[in-house]
């Protein structure tokens, strides 16, 4: 069985395998892309999901799609949700399209997703003070603490630094493989940075059950690789509206997430 | 008779510390199958 940390999303829709891949990860199949016009057509009770391989096109479109058990159906969301019904809007018979010109409007359901939980499951701890910004805080190694995680809403985001340290491994088979750091666009990130961005890495890397097998010695990469992984992942933050400013506050917003209805992600592109 | 001493003979290997790493991947699956955004460590400001 695939392994899936979490029922809500214990259904894969589409049929191709587990969310989070590992060993049933099956491989890429003929699932015609999803387009924006597709998504908007798409009823709200029917795509709960999108699992990693499923081409549906939109970044802002897939976050919504991602919100949509955690916010949407979050008590705070529920007074919003029944004045909608009562009025003749009911959630489960809305489509996509619906839904996303409703929340663009200003009003309770556009302020509720533009302050959405940066970091969550963090076991009680307030999550706007559970933040590291010194690599003697980091903890290596498999630890019975939970480290805190991404909204579900910006699974994209998580995935795509995931996509990008698979590619910064290549430096460990080919040490001159093309890898550069972002220039522009974001502020400069200091060494310490880059070191720090580096051990908390590894300590979700050794964190992973890979059945006892050891995790990449990312310490290992060449400096220019670290350094070119931690401008990416910044800038990816960055495309997904999270800036200091944000993560400071412990909050995302949809609306600051960079607008590209055409956007597929990388790995499927 | 002569006393025939004989030296144990060790075979090389590498050690942990200067061994390649050999694993590659093609995707976040193989590096991490399981935790992609807790990988994202958004404890650490981006």
């Amino acid at each position: 069985m695939p392994y899936y940390p979490y029922d809500m999303y214990g259904e894969d829709v589409g049929g191709e395998g587990a969310i989070y891949g590992s060993h049933h990860q099956s491989a890429p199949d003929a699932t015609p892309i999803m387009t924006p016009d597709g998504w908007r057509a798409a009823r709200c009770s029917e795509l709960t999901n999108i699992g990693r391989l499923r081409p549906v096109v939109g970044r802002r479109e897939r976050a919504l799609v991602w919100v949509m058990e955690p916010v949407i159906k979050s008590r705070e969301a529920a007074p919003i949700l029944t004045g909608l019904a009562e009025s003749g809007l009911p959630l489960a018979s809305m489509t996509y399209g619906t839904l996303m010109d409703l929340c663009r409007m200003d009003g309770d359901l556009h302020d509720l997703l533009g302050a959405i939980d940066l970091r969550i499951n963090l076991g009680g701890i307030d999550p706007t003070r559970f933040t590291v910004s010194e690599r003697g805080r980091i903890m290596y190694g498999v630890t019975a603490a939970k480290d805190p995680e991404l909204h579900y809403g910006l699974q994209d985001l998580g995935w795509s630094i995931g996509h990008e340290l698979a590619k910064a491994c290549e430096a460990f088979s080919d040490p001159d493989v093309w890898y550069p750091g972002v220039d522009e666009g974001i502020a400069p990130v200091p060494d310490e940075h880059v070191e720090l961005v580096i051990a908390a890495t590894q300590r979700e890397l050794d964190r992973e059950l890979r059945r006892s097998r050891p995790s990449a010695p990312l310490s290992e990469l060449p400096k220019r690789i670290q350094r070119a992984f931690a401008e990416r992942r910044r800038a990816l933050y960055q495309t997904w509206g999270i800036g200091t400013t944000q993560w400071k506050q412990n909050k995302w917003s949809l609306w600051d997430v960079k607008d590209d209805p055409s956007w597929l992600p990388p790995w499927l592109s | 008779m002569p006393t025939i001493t004989t030296t144990p003979v060790t075979t090389p290997t590498e050690s942990p510390s200067t061994a390649p790493w050999r694993e590659t991947y093609t995707s976040p699956d193989e590096i991490c199958p399981q935790q992609h955004r807790e990988l994202a460590s958004p404890d650490v400001e981006p």
